[in-house]
């Protein structure tokens, strides 16, 4: 079997798969829709968007200042959570090759097969 | 026009110190790894700053402040879709691209699909953007050398080529990468300093920036408020969403991931790109609004098209004035980011080039990857001096009167809709096959250069503002769509299957398992 195929067997591969959706849909609708709604207010509600919010600070420029701010926080937290999350699923998908795969993760009342591949060291 | 000697005196220090760097990083690069990727050796940090570099164009300081200064608030807005274009990067392309390609985009898309047709394709969309991109760059860069310096367009033009193809053909990726952190610096450095100017001169007070600039505007009732540039609603849609997706299409953007070691600092390098392009755009709406409270209107004369030369002026202003020496020095400094800036990203761009035509084209698809390693360097050199001589020429035949923004535009919605969809659904679609690429890359191009040439800026006639067949000045809005249904269209009309590649795909792209090391 290539090595990317034990790779796909892994729990820890569908982990990743699932728990980096988890993160990256959610932050990708997010981004949309404020972004989509600042676009479309600076189309549509112009009076909305250059009215001042404190003494000719104006709601659009705020708006714009928050798309950024919201860039920052997505991007920060997107690092971060890869390092916690996404990255030791990744690690451990690669390097569990050959050992820890669902055909033969331990059954329970079923004794657990022996190690049968010797793998060499992965590089 | 006269010489200025300070702006000069400037431009040589750049000069200077960025061949020093290529001469440095030539004794580094010898085989296709080290020209194309710095042999894998750049860090998070420095990567990020150079994507920074790379992504801030002399549009994005110059063009930006200068949008400002006419247009107000508008001038703001593709700023803002500019920082949050980073997030697709991020969450979609640049840890996957990393681990899943070799030198260039191409090679994402090669991986899964059959070799030749898909990697022609993606060529062909590199090669396009790039193209424009790299014309725009050096028809701004001969026009703003020339406001800035004295010198005269075709001399401003071939010395900022010759320093290009300097950079790249002795340097390669390494020089290239240098040549773009420092300018990042430089580039941070004078507008941080530009802009602590300008809030110094309103009293730390952002709120006094705001309203002067507002007073002194042609029409104060609208500068605050969107409306100021883009005149039809859907302009801003349009525009918005060509600079939001459309850095998830630049070759030379994308290409950086392929120069960090691991996924990881790919993800990294995005990171510490956004934290930077973020603070600048922030700086740069102050120098905006700023140049109009400074300048008023009076300064839109100095300005000139466009209002590019806002800034600079903005900085003489705030030295002292003209002739004297502060007002001078300043103007000169600020000139010289502006070279360093320029030079730097029309680089970055041939670099970019000459990997679709020597890794893509010449190596994969005509050679079919048989041949010496050392030849694809070499092959890659000829490229790249070839697409930099023909960029100088059609600088020079289209003249300093060209219209840079329409070059832009163009460059970012073929981005958007000829090189992302097929470049995302080759790493999420299950059932995308190669047919679905070409069809995907043709028909985003095709609309893309259709709508361009029936829109207002290209259309030719009386009355182009309101007779052209197409109404917007970007068709991001219409030919991105245009340009995934091509992907889908292509995809289901043929019987490929790939989805035993693209599982193979999908495990490197999101573990790294296989990647080029």
């Amino acid at each position: 079997m290539a090595e990317w195929e034990e790779v796909a067997r892994t729990q820890e591969f569908e982990a990743l798969l699932v728990r980096r959706r988890r993160f990256v849909v959610p932050a990708l609708l997010v981004w949309t829709a404020w972004f989509g709604a600042f676009l479309v207010c600076c189309a549509v509600a112009r009076g909305f968007m250059g009215s001042s919010i404190y003494e000719g600070f104006t709601v659009g420029y705020a708006w714009a200042l928050s798309v950024i701010v919201l860039t920052w926080i997505i991007g920060w937290l997107y690092v971060r959570v890869s390092a916690r999350s996404f990255d030791p699923l990744a690690e451990r998908a690669a390097g569990t090759r050959g050992r820890e795969t669902f055909a033969d993760r331990p059954v329970p009342g079923r004794e657990q097969p022996a190690e049968t591949e010797t793998e060499p060291a992965r590089r | 026009m006269t010489v200025k000697a300070l702006p000069l005196i400037v431009f040589g220090a750049v000069l200077a110190v960025t061949i020093g760097v290529t001469f440095w990083a030539s004794r580094r690069t010898r085989s296709s790894t080290e020209f194309w990727a710095a042999g894998r050796s750049i860090s998070p940090l420095q990567n990020g700053m150079a994507i920074s570099g790379d992504y801030m164009s002399a549009a994005a300081f110059l063009g930006v402040t200068g949008l400002m200064f006419l247009g107000g608030f508008d001038g703001f807005i593709t700023g803002v879709a500019a920082v949050c274009s980073f997030i697709p990067v991020m969450l979609l392309l640049a840890e996957r691209m990393r681990n899943s390609g070799k030198y260039t985009m191409a090679d994402v898309l090669a991986f899964r699909l059959r070799e030749r047709p898909a990697r022609t394709a993606a060529a062909i969309g590199t090669l396009f953007v790039v193209g424009f991109y790299l014309i725009a760059q050096m028809i701004a860069a001969g026009s703003l050398i020339e406001a800035l310096a004295g010198l005269s367009f075709p001399v401003a033009v071939l010395i900022t080529g010759a320093a290009m193809l300097l950079y790249v053909l002795l340097g390669g990726m390494l020089a290239t990468t240098w040549v773009q952190i420092i300018k990042a610096v430089l580039l941070m450095g004078g507008v941080l300093v530009l802009a602590l100017f300008v809030l110094a001169k309103f009293g730390w007070d952002p709120i006094q920036i705001f309203n002067t600039a507002k007073a002194k505007a042609d029409n104060p009732a609208k500068y605050l408020a969107p409306g100021g540039l883009f005149t039809k609603p859907l302009d801003v849609i349009s525009i918005g969403i060509a600079f939001a997706l459309g850095t998830a299409g630049l070759p030379h953007i994308l290409m950086r991931f392929f120069t960090v070691p691991t996924g990881k600092a790919a993800r990294g390098s995005v990171g510490w790109a956004i934290a930077i392009i973020g603070i600048f755009y922030v700086l740069v709406s102050l120098i905006g609004f700023g140049s109009r409270a400074v300048l008023g209107a009076g300064g839109e004369k100095l300005a000139g098209d466009g209002g590019n030369l806002a800034a600079p002026y903005l900085a003489q202003s705030l030295g002292g004035g003209a002739g004297t020496a502060g007002g001078d020095i300043f103007f000169a400094v600020i000139s010289g980011v502006a070279f360093a800036t320029i030079l730097a990203v029309v680089a970055g761009l041939v670099i970019a080039a000459s990997g679709g035509v020597a890794h893509d084209l010449w190596s994969q698809v005509i050679k079919r990857g048989r041949h010496r390693e050392g030849r694809e360097v070499l092959v890659g050199k000829v490229a790249a001096g070839a697409i930099g001589v023909l960029a100088i020429g059609l600088a020079l035949v289209a003249g300093k009167g060209f219209n840079v923004q329409l070059l832009v535009g163009l460059a970012f919605s073929v981005a958007a809709s000829a090189n992302f969809p097929s470049l995302v659904l080759a790493l999420f679609w299950r059932r995308f096959n190669t047919a679905g690429a070409l069809t995907g890359v043709a028909f985003g191009l095709i609309a893309s250069i259709g709508l361009i040439v029936l829109s207002p800026p290209v259309w030719a006639g009386p009355d182009s503002q309101d007779g052209a067949p197409f109404p917007l000045q970007n068709p991001a809005l219409f030919s991105i769509p245009i340009g995934f249904l091509g992907c889908w269209l292509g995809t289901v009309l043929s019987s490929e299957r790939t989805e035993a590649r693209h599982r193979e795909l999908r495990v490197r792209a999101e573990t790294g398992v296989g990647a080029e090391s």
